[in-house]
């Protein structure tokens, strides 16, 4: 049985309109032991990052003696999604931690940090779809409470196609029924790209509109990833200071 | 003239290159100075110069000059290596380690003992050259703040520039801080 994921006025199940991202929020600095942490909202996604360090590397023969090491882990809790999930990390859990850590890795400047290591824990409380882009959006954010040295905060947002039709942000269903899937996380002010996967087939006018729509998303996630941060440091949010290029 | 207060995250364009130099705690990038931390930007109008006042200053690799005091992991007659725990004061889970290399010339003389397993020292970073902490006694307060007997581990006391097992007696050399404990 197949699930109509979109009505004749082109509303989705949860009821947003094609272009239209789900709730987010950040919340900055929810662990204490942490150097630096955040708790994201995305949807029904629930998920907390924290970052320790720059610290002593173990094993030491991982050492680079010019840079730092980013060691990602990302996991789902196992109340995390609708049936227990096998605690141990699967290989779906790998692939997202190195996806993330090469995703993060351009944005940190790892040369200021040489013989050491950067470690962000990813724990996925809840799950809906569209998690490794929620993640990686409050790993970064997690650096940067850290005081972490970075060129850009990394935002994340996916796009996709369902019924036919090129939607922003899809969630756990539209996941699994729809027809692709385009986790993209971009460097704002940098406008680089530091994650880009594609789960479907998609013709070139489809790719080029559901890639503008990803950017879309994050250039929004973005927007929050400030709010939160300026927040936090300034008890206030500021309008952007500059246009992104 | 500094002009201060606007609010920057990392990334930021703070300047372009022919406007201002990027100091501490920006980089720049194409014909842009930007933002590497959270803080608020300064902008020294006179001296072309715009740097970042972070948000948030905590210990994290210790730099030259930094004080620190760690346990001593491993001990040759040449070198101690440290487990430092705190910097400038401040607790740090970092887990980095020193070296602290001991003074005399090799072949001439015996070594001075400054410290043995498990002493707890303080002492002054020298040296951060690529990521080696090189640590030295040259601060006037560094030197062993603690330290248990080597042979027995029980408590020790001062006894002049020594130190006494308090249990079998023994006496042993090691570089103390003034501020030694027993």
């Amino acid at each position: 049985m197949t699930t109509t994921l979109l009505n004749a006025d082109k509303i989705r199940l949860d009821g947003r309109k094609l272009d239209e991202l789900r709730p987010v929020k950040i919340d900055v600095g929810v662990i204490k032991n942490a150097d630096g942490s955040a708790l994201i909202e995305f949807g029904k996604n629930k998920i907390i990052a924290a970052v320790y360090g720059p610290k002593e590397v173990h094993p030491r023969h991982l050492t680079k003696p010019d840079r730092a090491i980013v060691k990602c882990r990302y996991h789902m809790t196992p109340f995390s999604t609708d049936t227990r999930k096998n605690p141990s990390f699967s290989r779906r859990e790998i692939e997202i931690s190195k996806v993330i850590r090469q995703a993060l890795e351009p944005a940190i400047i790892l040369e200021d940090y040489p013989r050491s290591s950067i470690e962000v824990y990813m724990e996925v409380l809840q799950s809906d779809g569209g998690s490794r882009c929620a993640a990686l959006s409050a790993a970064s954010v997690a650096l940067a409470d850290a005081g972490i040295n970075m060129r850009d905060l990394v935002a994340g947002c996916a796009a996709g196609k369902i019924g036919g039709e090129i939607v922003l942000d899809i969630d756990d269903t539209e996941d699994k029924e729809g027809e692709a899937d385009m986790p993209t996380a971009i460097m704002p002010s940098l406008g680089l790209v530091t994650l880009f996967q594609l789960d479907g087939k998609l013709s070139e006018s489809e790719f080029q509109k559901t890639f503008e729509f990803a950017i879309k998303g994050c250039m929004k996630v973005y927007q929050i990833q400030r709010e939160a941060l300026m927040n936090k440091y300034f008890g206030q949010s500021e309008p952007m200071q500059e246009s992104t290029e | 003239m500094v002009k201060t207060q606007e609010k920057v995250l990392p990334g930021t364009k703070l300047a372009s290159i022919e406007e201002f130099e990027g100091g501490q705690g920006t980089y720049t990038r194409d014909d842009s100075v930007r933002a590497l931390l959270l803080g608020r930007a300064q902008y020294d109008i006179k001296a072309r110069k715009v740097t970042i006042q972070p948000v948030k200053t905590r210990s994290m690799i210790p730099s030259q000059g930094d004080s620190v005091t760690g346990t001593v992991e491993v001990a040759h007659s040449s070198m101690l290596s440290l487990r430092i725990q705190s910097v400038n004061g401040k607790d740090s889970a970092a887990g980095f380690t020193g070296l602290l290399l001991l003074g005399g010339q090799r072949g001439r003389g015996k070594r001075p003992i400054i410290g043995k397993y498990s002493d707890v020292i303080r002492a002054t970073v020298v040296s951060n050259r690529n990521g080696i902490i090189q640590l030295a006694l040259k601060g006037k307060d560094d030197g062993v703040l603690l330290a248990i007997c080597s042979s027995c581990g029980s408590k020790v006391s001062r006894h002049g520039t020594r130190i006494k097992c308090s249990f079998c007696g023994l006496l042993e050399e090691r570089g103390l801080s003034p501020d030694f404990a027993a």
